[in-house]
């Protein structure tokens, strides 16, 4: 393209236009995994462990395989392949057969006529074998009579550690005005994605097998289901059907799902379906990764911030997954957006005999960002500054300020960020001290504000720069309609309107043209998983890759029936146009029909590599992470309430720096809902276990208390506060029409906000999540307020 | 074991009609009967509202319906939205598209649903309203701002669609666990026989039932359900002799409606107006929730706060009339017999009777309570009288405390002595901690719970 954006007028990109999947959605149209019908098609249900820990296992599946309508009854003796899920460390087995690591740990597959039968006949299943203590925490984890749940390169019970270090810290305590340390905790988080994991498996006459279903990951799936069946990836197609919400849980773990569907189908020769009923998804399904954070940082006289030392732990849950990988940006942006002068932060994940974390939504940077932001703003209130002029002294602000791994970056932009949503609820007017007397239920509801920032890079970065980069098809039709086939997916986040603007800007085509695939293995080459942010900007470059060079041979009609220059063809929203002759112009559909018979290229495919990145992980951990960040600020109003104690957020403002926004309303849409997806994380959601929870019913440890929506408490429409997106545009050079990703950044520092809020209010600081009634109500007594 | 039923109803403005095991969910038949997939199941314990249909105009969760209660009624899904066209004709989807209100789609019908169910009966609702209607309906992607926006813009402009009729037809062969009877009246239980060889439970609304059912909970579940939702004795609300009557098929919205109910038990509505969701109040009964003596039953505190009594019938056609506090033995289950059902729930009324109520909650809808406190009282020429104070959730089952009772009673209004009050509450109570609250913050919420009613119920008395 010759003309910048800026100069043109945009035809798609930037305007607020109707997603394409949406009026199937809305008339009950849209088909997903539990909707679909084969002919012949037998049912599969999951015999899951009831236990957290087991040595020895027997399992017994006579009384099953004698149930109504049982065809088959599957064991891990049963694979034909690999008995391992193919991961970054394989080691959590498709179906267990030595140790039970977690309750509802899957042991068998049952095949029936019925779902109702085979959920029966799972029940039937027995385990029997040596029962253990289940490992329920980090701390316990390392104990020196723990149970050994992993062994790999470090000391038992730990996957994988990170060490950053850039200076040295130690010098630059004596030296600090104010030192503090502190420690921060937060609870597993669980999806909560409203359609439950499903699949649909079948094999075709030629042995090839196709799995269909609910899933973040098409290409992992392929992995997976290549594995345990012992099948080349050749013979493999995955296709995502219509996904009802992933949020990171699924990513991985569906790999399991669709492993599992994909050996019933090969065993019994039938097409087979396996949807998760919402109990066994809660119990069996990744969840977003505990953390204890332990954080020294200190400040100068000026209210400079001087050093800080991190130490992360997170609890991986009974196998390894994507553990490592969260931990990596977790570490990575543990010490936030500022600019210290030297740090150390030491990372590990560890074992522990609960369903397996993985991604969720932020990826590991809630848990360090809710950490540091929280502890940011206890050192300014020690040190008695606004905590939002504090933040404004020490963000980086200049293409010369370095991250934590010494990487400068572009155009950083917090400030703006910070001044924006500062203005939006009015900061300078409403911020005040906070309320230190006696709560009493007959006083005033409390209110505070709280502000946090943080940054989130896009893309897989350095650590798995291996799987980025994206692939796309894109084919032009003789009657102009466009077919597009990209590697990512769309799980409710907008992706294929996204692409469907941005194969429309580069073509100069209407944008109802534009027909997006579902996602396909057989057509587009692996393109990494859909996670990260990144599908604008890998799949969407990989588009616009295709789609420049069908544009060349449509520019080259087009100069011919406009009889001009190649180099003086525009477009706008009519089609192409002789730049020096503007008021003619031809529509897309003439110039295809016209480059059509001129027998040009009317189709093509597109690649696009990430940007280089680095990160030294065997030495200080320093590098160019990501190639890119979105810049980001948050700021909560919050109202407590005198009597239940309850927090109430009345108003969050939500600023996010996203390069280009290609379709705002959708943007909207992500901040929105990323929004209160984070509240519900800072004030309600927490996954309970026997063990350490109190429960009334006598269970063995480890057994989730709250698999359930009655039980696991997520925001309905009445607990909604006000929300204000931001969107910031500093183009990023790289992205498709200046844009970076919005996904994950509006969850990330909700947390924090709410914690200081919190603390702004009443002038109690709780450092562990969730931030409910009955820890405030904890620290009121201690401090005899009540 | 079940026996299949055929069943005939109005379905997307045709007729339907399926032979099914009859305590098989209408989601079940809708889905895999009728094909009609656009309903979807997001947990099957009508927490999530993806599976929401209309039933006569009021939104309903299919997962907890049992089909047998179709026979007869009007149903829509939304499917009847549908018209064939390649994109979305009416107005309401429409906003719906332009206001962003769909990402994953999963959610979406259901909340369509709710929202046509809320407009059909108020074509202008508040925006407090409409977050009311859909706080049954967990949607995890939009956050519900554009949900709520597109309702709004909607107002005023809603008419139910009217679908092409078609005829449906489907034969469910399935062996279910559950059997059910139905009753056309309270005679009948005399002549089905010996109950006892049963693990018989009456079903009025089904939302505890079919969960239980739903989440395979067989030993709660039982084997033979007997329907009294037909059974005229069961409904109806009447004042008569000073004394307030409800029956006990009456369903919470019912409650919420009732101008005497209103006018008379005030706590009972205001427990009513926070059970669960909207979907649950439309199908919750009064009897339903006694019937389930669940420790943290929204009913009990209440009742027996107003010194209610329960009528009772049994098998053999004998009454009995229990005050609601003596209900309950053991959590999860009455003193009633096998085959002995509530019929009604009576309390003395008067023109000075206050009544309030308190639950303390972990959101602002659908949830148990972690605590919930009931408060009765006459007051007479400023002197408290014939208290009545209740606690739920704090103990094997809801309690009167009877020692704060004895307290308030003949207590003037200017010196109540709350405090006491206060304490009494507390040392009657055994809360529990568990992973919903903590032992002290149910101590404290009984503590902030008995004060604000207090003061709410006092505050009223100078008008
Ligand atoms: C999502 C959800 C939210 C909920 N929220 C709340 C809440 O906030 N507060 C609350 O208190 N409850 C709540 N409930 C529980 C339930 O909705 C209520 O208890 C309801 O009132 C039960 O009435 P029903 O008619 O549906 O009962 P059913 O399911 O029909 O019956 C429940 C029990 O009572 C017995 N029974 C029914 N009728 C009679 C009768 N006439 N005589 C004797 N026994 C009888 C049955 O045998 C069964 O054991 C909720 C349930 C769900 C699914
Ligand atoms: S749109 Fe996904 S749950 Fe509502």
């Amino acid at each position: 393209m010759k003309e910048s954006d800026s100069e043109r007028e945009m035809i798609s990109i930037g305007r607020s236009v109707v997603r394409p999947d949406v009026p199937d959605k809305l008339l009950g149209r849209a088909i997903y995994a539990a909707d679909a019908m084969r002919q012949g098609m037998l049912h599969v249900a999951t015999a899951r462990s009831s236990v957290a820990g087991m040595k020895n296992i027997q399992i017994d599946i006579s009384a099953a395989q004698n149930m109504p309508g049982v065809q088959r009854v599957i064991t891990a003796k049963d694979i034909p392949g690999n008995k391992y899920v193919p991961l970054i460390v394989s080691d959590m087995p498709f179906l267990a057969s030595e140790q039970i690591r977690f309750y509802g740990e899957p042991v068998a597959l049952v095949v029936a006529r019925t779902r109702q039968e085979a959920k029966s006949a799972a029940r039937a299943v027995q385990v029997t074998g040596e029962m253990f203590d289940p490992v329920l925490t980090v701390e316990d984890s390392a104990g020196p009579d723990s149970y050994v749940i992993y062994e790999g390169d470090y000391e038992k019970n730990i996957f994988k550690k990170y060490h950053i270090q850039r200076g040295s810290p130690d010098e630059f305590w004596p030296e600090s005005h104010v030192v503090i340390e502190r420690e921060y905790r937060t609870p597993h988080q669980e999806h909560a994605y409203l359609e439950t994991q499903g699949m649909i498996a079948e094999l075709d006459e030629n042995g090839e097998v196709q799995v269909m279903g609910s899933m973040q990951c098409p290409f992992y799936v392929q992995d997976a289901v290549a594995s345990i069946l012992g099948l080349a990836k050749a013979k493999v197609t995955v296709i995502q059907m219509v996904t009802g919400g992933g949020f990171g849980g699924k990513e991985d773990v569906s790999s399991v799902v669709a492993g599992h569907a994909a050996l019933a189908a090969a065993l019994t020769d039938s097409p087979v379906s396996l949807i998760y009923d919402r109990e066994e998804d809660f119990i069996a399904m990744s969840k977003r990764h505990p953390s204890v954070i332990k954080i020294k940082i200190g400040a100068n006289r000026e209210g400079l911030l001087t050093a800080a030392e991190i130490y992360i732990t997170l609890d991986g849950g009974a196998y390894s997954t994507l553990s490592p990988v969260v931990l990596w940006r977790s570490t990575v942006h543990a010490a936030g957006p500022y600019r210290w002068q030297a740090l150390r932060i030491k990372s590990r994940v560890v074992a522990t005999n609960t369903a397996p974390n993985g991604a969720f939504r932020g990826f590991g940077e809630p848990q360090s960002v809710f950490a540091l932001e929280s502890a940011i703003d206890e050192l300014a209130d020690q040190l008695n500054i606004d905590p939002l002029t504090f933040r404004e002294k020490n963000v980086i602000a200049s293409s010369s300020d370095i991250t934590a791994t010494g990487q400068t970056t572009v155009n950083p932009s917090i400030l703006e960020a910070l001044e924006k949503v500062a203005e939006k609820i009015e900061w300078k007017d409403k911020f005040t001290g906070a309320y230190t007397g006696v709560v009493r239920h007959d006083i005033e509801p409390i209110r505070g504000l709280g502000c946090s920032v943080s940054f989130y890079g896009v893309g897989l970065g350095a650590e798995g720069k291996k799987l980025d980069r994206a692939g796309a098809f894109v084919q032009v039709e003789s009657d102009a309609s466009v077919r597009v086939f990209i590697g990512n997916t769309e799980i409710g986040q907008g992706a294929r309107g996204v692409m469907a603007q941005i194969a429309s800007e580069t073509l100069a085509a209407p944008l109802e043209y534009i027909h997006i695939h579902r996602a396909d293995t057989s057509r587009v080459p692996d393109s990494g998983p859909t996670v990260a942010s990144r599908t604008t900007i890998m799949s969407g470059n990989a588009v616009m890759n295709a789609c420049q060079t069908i544009r060349q041979s449509l520019e080259t009609s087009a100069a011919m029936v406009l009889n001009c220059a190649i180099d003086n063809i525009k477009t706008d929203q009519r089609g192409y146009y002789d730049a020096a002759n503007p008021s003619t112009a031809v529509s897309f559909h003439e110039v295809v029909s016209v480059a059509t018979a001129q027998r040009q290229q009317m189709s093509s495919s597109g690649w696009y590599v990430a940007p280089d990145t680095s990160f030294d992980s065997a030495g200080a951990g320093q590098g160019n992470a990501y190639s890119t960040y979105v810049w980001s600020a948050n700021i909560v109003e919050i109202e407590i309430d005198p009597g239940t104690l309850q927090v109430k957020a009345l108003k969050i403002a939500s600023a996010h720096d996203i390069g280009r926004a290609i379709n705002p309303r959708e943007v909207c849409g992500q901040i929105e809902g990323g929004v209160l997806q984070g509240l519900g994380f800072a004030l309600t959601e927490k996954v309970a276990y026997s063990g350490l929870t109190p429960s009334i019913q006598s269970v063995p440890d480890g057994i989730m208390l709250n698999p359930g929506f009655s039980g696991y408490i997520c925001p309905t429409a009445m607990d909604i506060p006000e929300i204000f997106p931001i969107i910031l545009e500093t183009p990023y050079e790289h992205g498709p029409y200046g844009a970076r990703g919005i996904g994950e950044p509006p969850l990330i520092g909700v947390a924090p906000a709410v914690a200081n809020a919190v603390s702004n209010a009443l002038g109690i600081r709780i450092r562990e999540l969730p931030l409910c009634p009955e820890q405030i109500l904890n620290e009121l007594i201690k401090q005899g307020r009540l | 074991m079940s026996k299949e039923t055929t069943i005939s109803f109005k379905l997307n403005g045709g007729s339907a009609t399926v032979t099914a095991p009859p305590s098989m969910s209408l989601l079940r038949v809708l889905r895999e009967g009728f094909q009609l997939t656009g309903t979807k199941n997001g947990c099957g314990e009508g927490e999530c509202g993806a599976c929401t249909v209309l039933v006569d105009g009021e939104s309903v969760n299919a997962c907890l319906f049992p089909v047998c209660h179709a026979e007869g009624r009007q149903i829509y899904t939304i499917e009847a939205f549908d018209d064939g066209s390649d994109t979305v004709t009416h107005p309401l989807l429409n906003e719906f598209m332009v206001h962003g209100a769909v990402q994953c789609g999963f959610c979406t019908p259901g909340v369509v649903m709710t929202t046509a169910g809320l407009l059909h009966t108020k074509p202008s609702p508040t925006i407090e309203a409409i977050k009311e209607a859909l706080a049954g309906n967990l949607c995890r992607c939009t956050g519900y701002g554009s949900i709520i926006r597109a309702v709004q813009a909607a107002k005023n402009t809603f008419f139910m669609p009217e679908p092409e009729p078609r005829e449906y037809s489907c034969q469910i062969a399935e062996t279910d666990p559950v059997d059910i009877i139905p009753l056309k009246n309270l005679e009948e239980l005399a002549n089905l026989g010996v109950l006892e060889t049963w693990d018989m439970r009456f079903i009025s609304g089904g939302t505890d039932l079919m969960v239980y059912k739903n989440c395979c909970d067989y030993d709660k579940t039982g084997d033979v359900w007997i329907d009294l939702s037909q059974c005229s004795e069961i409904h109806g609300i009447r004042v008569e002799n000073s004394k307030l009557y409800i029956g006990a098929g009456t369903t919470w919205n019912e409650l919420v409606r009732d101008p005497h109910v209103r006018q008379y038990a005030p706590a009972l509505v205001s427990a009513a107006k926070q059970v669960g969701s909207n979907q649950i109040r439309a199908r919750g009964t009064l009897g339903g929730n006694l019937g389930n003596a669940s420790p943290a039953g929204d009913a009990y505190p209440p009742l027996i706060a107003l010194g209610a009594e329960v009528k009772t019938c049994a098998s053999d056609g004998n009454h009995r009339e229990i005050p609601v506090d003596q209900l309950v033995v053991r959590p999860g289950k009455t003193c009633l017999n096998t085959g002995e059902c509530i019929t009604e729930i009576s309390m003395s009324i008067g023109s000075k009777m206050r009544s309030g109520f308190f639950k303390s909650v972990p959101r602002c809808a659908q949830a148990l309570a972690k605590v919930s406190v009931a408060i009765a009282f006459k007051i007479d020429d400023n002197i408290i009288r014939t208290p009545g104070i209740a606690l739920g959730a704090v103990g094997k089952k809801a309690f009167r405390v009877i020692n704060a009772e004895q307290f308030l009673d003949g207590r003037s209004v200017d010196s109540p002595g709350i405090d006491d009050i206060v304490s009494a509450c507390i040392e009657a109570a055994e809360p529990a901690e568990d992973f919903r609250a903590t032992r002290e913050y149910r101590i404290h919420m009984i503590d902030v719970g008995v004060r604000k009613t207090m003061n709410e119920l006092l505050s009223g008395h100078s008008e």
